[in-house]
């Protein structure tokens, strides 16, 4: 089970509707994409905003609390996509539906294609933020293996100034900025400088 | 506009005329009764000095050695200022404080006769004497018996009838105008001896009429009058809001387009439902192991279409009035007059005049009330909207008649009309040539009229405008039961 839900992702359906939820449920699956439905928009905010990867399919006019709220918090506490479906669409509502942050705004009724493409673009660019994320995790990681006189040589490195210079301004030997560059490179498994900077200049503060 | 204004006018002039004459009335018997007061205070006066000269003349004759009358007059005179002269007869001889006037033995003598005091006048018309038997006798001045100051200036005039004639105690000449109105009142003073009849007479003049409280109630009136009038209209005012109210409660004209909005949301869901399942179904349909998923797919998509269908059932429930329509007798009459008092302020701010014939005032339509208001208020809406961008006089003219068995109303005005390429499509559902439209008021109108077995018919004028025709049954009153046939009959069709 849990093997086959790091393999899927995971389509949030929040519409009071459930004929509708049921509908859209039934066409994700057709594809492959598991769906968790939620009648009640505060049910669904109650849960936290621990998601895993996939979307959340978003009604406007639901009782309680619109569904512009429920997107403006989905999307201030986390990098879930959001896609908008619609029955009351005009342009007021699309401009602050993608102002608040959602990626896909649909009109009801939807035409599957439509709607299945949508939710795996979503799906695809979750995915693609989560790996993005991956990877700059991993770099600060090895970041925090530097010891504090490496990280100063790093940042003076990242700024593009010579060893020479380096040296003068720790105070330390040509010999020793040298020594502590090329533990850098190899703390950080960097292969050039390029790469150096490129992965990490954004890390530093 | 001046009929308005003429029932509170007729209103305040009957209040002003029963104020004024009851003020009068009242007034009136205010005066009066001073006036009786007034003249009974100046009798018993009179008859108080009358009887205290019967007691001189009583204590005289029954003084054993009385006084000479020349001495007397003196020590008198001063205690009875109306006193002139004193005087006694003995045998022939007279002695008095003034020579003795002719009449004196002959007065005696019958004074003696009738054993009671007499009277005779003195030589000046104001004065008389007064003789007892005994021989005494006394000339008083009847001017001198009340000080004039001492009579109430109620009275206009005061009169004694002294054997010489008629006296006026007051100097003043009676105040003579054609508006006055004269108290008068006459009683004998209540001395036997001197039964001079006391004349009283009161002069109620327009400077004495009640000016003050007149002015009080004309100002009091004209206010109740006016705070009236101005409640009425308040009310009216409120009433007709309240009408306004109620007809577009009913009218459901308005919420028409909260309606279809409704009902469009509404729609969108089955049809989200459908279109997912559906799409579903087709993903799934070349795989064998899928069959299962296929059905329960198929299968919700019907469900999901009869939700659709019962949202369209609902709708047309609502919009054909969900009960059939009723039928009862309805005067036009009141129909228009009810309809004039909705809507004739409105468009006489839009400068358009709305006149009403009708040609068979008998008449009686058979139909709903609220249907039949609904109908001719969409009319007239119509009508008032074709007008507004017109150049005056803006008419709107509604006429009704009885034909055969149908009335017909007719709502013309002298608008721009219908194009000719428009006039084909009025009827039609969510067909308007306006920007804020549903396009769905004639259409209900028509709908309204078939509920009712009448019709609805539009057409331009030969002239100018649009001239809509709504004929419904007329009613006959021998038909008690040809109304109940019509009611059975749509019966047993189904």
């Amino acid at each position: 089970m849990d093997d086959y839900s790091n393999q899927s992702p995971l389509v949030y359906l929040v519409d009071d509707d459930e004929a509708v939820r049921d509908g859209l449920s039934v066409l994700l699956s057709s594809v492959g994409l598991r769906s968790a439905g939620f009648g009640d928009p505060q049910a669904f905010l109650a849960q936290g905003h621990q998601y895993e990867i996939g979307c959340l399919v978003l009604d406007i006019r639901m009782p309680s609390i619109s569904g512009l709220q429920v997107l403006e918090q989905v999307a201030s506490h986390s990098d879930l996509p959001t896609i908008i479906l619609t029955g009351h669409a005009n342009v007021d509502l699309c401009r602050r539906a993608f102002k608040t942050g959602a990626v896909e705004f649909l009109q009801k009724p939807v035409d599957d294609d439509v709607f299945l493409d949508g939710v795996q673009a979503a799906v695809r660019q979750h995915i693609a933020s989560r790996e993005k994320m991956a990877v700059t995790h991993e770099a600060t990681q090895r970041l925090n293996t530097l010891s504090g006189r490496e990280e100063e040589v790093l940042r003076r490195i990242v700024e593009g100034i010579s060893n020479k210079q380096i040296a003068r301004e720790l105070g330390l030997s040509p010999r020793t900025v040298e020594t502590y560059r090329a533990n850098v490179f190899a703390k950080l498994e960097a292969e050039s400088l390029a790469q150096l900077i490129r992965q990490y200049a954004a890390l530093l503060e | 506009m001046s009929r308005s204004l003429l029932r509170p006018a007729l209103i305040w002039l009957l209040l002003l005329l029963l104020g004024v004459v009851g003020i009068a009335l009242q007034d009136y018997t205010i005066q009066r009764d001073r006036f009786v007061q007034d003249t009974s205070i100046v009798h018993r006066m009179l008859s108080q000095k009358a009887v205290q000269h019967e007691a001189v003349l009583a204590t005289l004759s029954a003084l054993s050695h009385p006084p000479a009358p020349e001495r007397l007059f003196p020590s008198l005179q001063p205690a009875l200022p109306q006193l002139e002269a004193i005087g006694r007869l003995q045998g022939d001889t007279w002695h008095g404080s003034s020579p003795s006037p002719a009449a004196m033995s002959g007065a005696l003598e019958y004074a003696r006769q009738t054993n009671h005091r007499v009277v005779f006048p003195g030589g000046d018309p104001a004065t008389y004497w007064l003789v007892d038997p005994s021989g005494w006798s006394i000339l008083l001045n009847a001017e001198k018996l009340l000080p004039r100051e001492d009579i109430p200036h109620t009275l206009s005039a005061v009169e004694l009838s002294l054997p010489s004639g008629p006296l006026n105690l007051l100097a003043a000449a009676l105040p003579q105008s054609s508006l006055s109105l004269t108290l008068a009142r006459s009683k004998p003073l209540g001395a036997v001896s001197q039964p001079f009849t006391l004349h009283t007479v009161h002069v109620v003049t327009p400077a004495s009429w009640p000016w003050g409280p007149w002015l009080t109630w004309f100002l009091t009136s004209a206010a109740l009058v006016v705070g009236w009038t101005l409640w009425q209209r308040a009310r009216a005012y409120a009433l007709r809001e309240q009408e306004q109210s109620r007809l577009a409660a009913i009218g459901r004209l308005n919420t028409l387009g909260e309606m279809a909005a409704g009902i469009a949301h509404e729609l969108n869901q089955p049809l989200t439902a459908i279109l997912a399942q559906t799409g579903a179904a087709q993903r799934l349909l070349d795989d064998p192991d899928e069959q299962p998923q296929v059905r329960r797919a198929l299968q919700a998509t019907s469900g999901q279409a009869r939700r659709a269908a019962e949202i369209l059932e609902r709708l047309r429930a609502l919009m054909a009035h969900g009960t059939p329509a009723e039928r009862t007798v309805l005067d036009p009459d009141k129909l228009i007059a009810s309809l004039r008092f909705l809507r004739e302020s409105e468009l006489t701010r839009a400068g358009i005049r709305l006149t009403w014939h009708n040609e068979s005032p008998a008449a009686r339509v058979v139909g709903d009330r609220v249907a039949l208001e609904q109908i001719l208020h969409n009319l007239v809406q119509n009508a008032a909207d074709a007008l507004a961008s017109c150049p005056a006089p803006r008419i709107l003219d509604i006429r009704g008649r009885a034909d055969r068995a149908c009335y017909e109303f007719t709502v013309r005005d002298n608008g721009p009309g219908i194009p000719a390429e428009t006039l084909p499509r009025i009827f039609e559902p969510f067909y308007t040539t306006r920007n804020q439209g549903m396009g769905l008021g004639l259409t209900l109108c028509e709908t309204l009229a078939g509920t009712m077995d009448g019709r609805l018919h539009i057409q331009n004028h030969a002239e100018r405008g649009v001239c809509a025709t709504l004929s419904l049954p007329l009613y006959f009153a021998r038909q008690g039961t040809g109304g109940s046939d019509r009611h059975e009959e749509p019966e047993p069709s189904p």
